[in-house]
């Protein structure tokens, strides 16, 4: 498992270009970008461990390109990012720091049989 | 993209028989025979791939819709088909409601790209709730496919 481009805390190394303040945001925010190495890419089996992960936290979950910027907790919304090769989650709320290293990891994996735990499982 | 660019008219299910798991996507898999396609290939071999893919975790995402795939051989550029129950299909989706609205996805071996440029297709216009409220309420071919002809807002 690799990952790239590790921000701690609320600074980013690459601003969403299009991306608004959100609301949120005044919470505890923080992102890790992931360069995808999975040879499938960002499919379809782990945008659902992703968004079944996401839809565990309290915190918001989003997840961007750099110009689109997504619900992460909506499976449907995740496919709208498929063919990106890296990908910055951002979660804000109070299990944020938790909840962004299982999520950046979910990302990070190079093949979805090596998926972290379902997480009915664990 | 659009939907039409991928998804084969003839193969159009506007109103699908079977109302399980295994007989929708059969069901499919045949419209696509029918239409010309998996020729020297036993279509079971192809159903197979795809309840396969579906053990490793259900394509139903949600929102009533469900997106079956898989990488066969017997294709050499994506194809697809959309179908449509109006009862609806138990399909162990994430949110557990019943699928409405299914595009299969068959794509060849080595062109990952074009399979995750389809999904980012497909995605774009069923978050369009407008988009899956006309498909839903389409009864022909016809108006599915002009539907599906059309390109996604930006």
């Amino acid at each position: 498992m690799r990952m790239s481009d590790i921000n701690q805390g609320g600074s980013v190394m690459k601003q969403p270009a299009t991306a608004p303040p959100e609301s949120a945001m005044n919470g505890n925010t923080l992102r890790r970008t992931v360069t995808i190495v999975n040879p499938h890419g960002f499919h379809m089996r782990p945008q659902m461990y992703f968004a079944q992960r996401a839809q565990q936290c309290q915190s918001d979950v989003a997840l961007t390109d750099g110009s689109t910027r997504v619900d992460g907790k909506s499976p449907l919304d995740l496919m709208m990012l498929s063919t990106a090769q890296e990908l910055t989650v951002e979660v804000t709320g109070p299990d944020a720091a938790e909840a962004v290293e299982s999520l950046a990891a979910i990302l990070a994996a190079p093949s979805a049989d090596e998926e972290p735990p379902s997480p009915k499982k664990g | 993209m659009r939907m039409s660019d991928f998804v084969i008219r003839e193969a159009i299910v506007p109103q699908l028989g079977a109302t399980a798991k295994e007989g929708v996507i059969r069901e499919m898999v045949e419209s696509l025979r029918n239409a010309g396609y998996f020729k020297g290939t036993d279509p079971e071999d192809i159903v197979k791939a795809i309840l396969k893919r579906e053990l490793l975790g259900s394509t139903g995402i949600g929102r009533n819709v469900a997106i079956p795939h898989t990488k066969h051989n017997s294709v050499d550029r994506l194809i697809g088909t959309v179908a449509l129950s109006p009862v609806g299909v138990a399909f162990d989706s994430l949110d557990g409601e019943p699928v409405h609205v299914f595009v299969l996805l068959i794509s060849p071996q080595d062109r990952p790209g074009d399979h995750l440029r389809a999904l980012e297709n497909v995605s774009r216009r069923l978050r369009d709730d407008a988009f899956v409220k006309a498909l839903r309420q389409a009864t022909s071919r016809e108006a599915i496919w002009s539907l599906l002809d059309e390109t996604a807002p930006p």
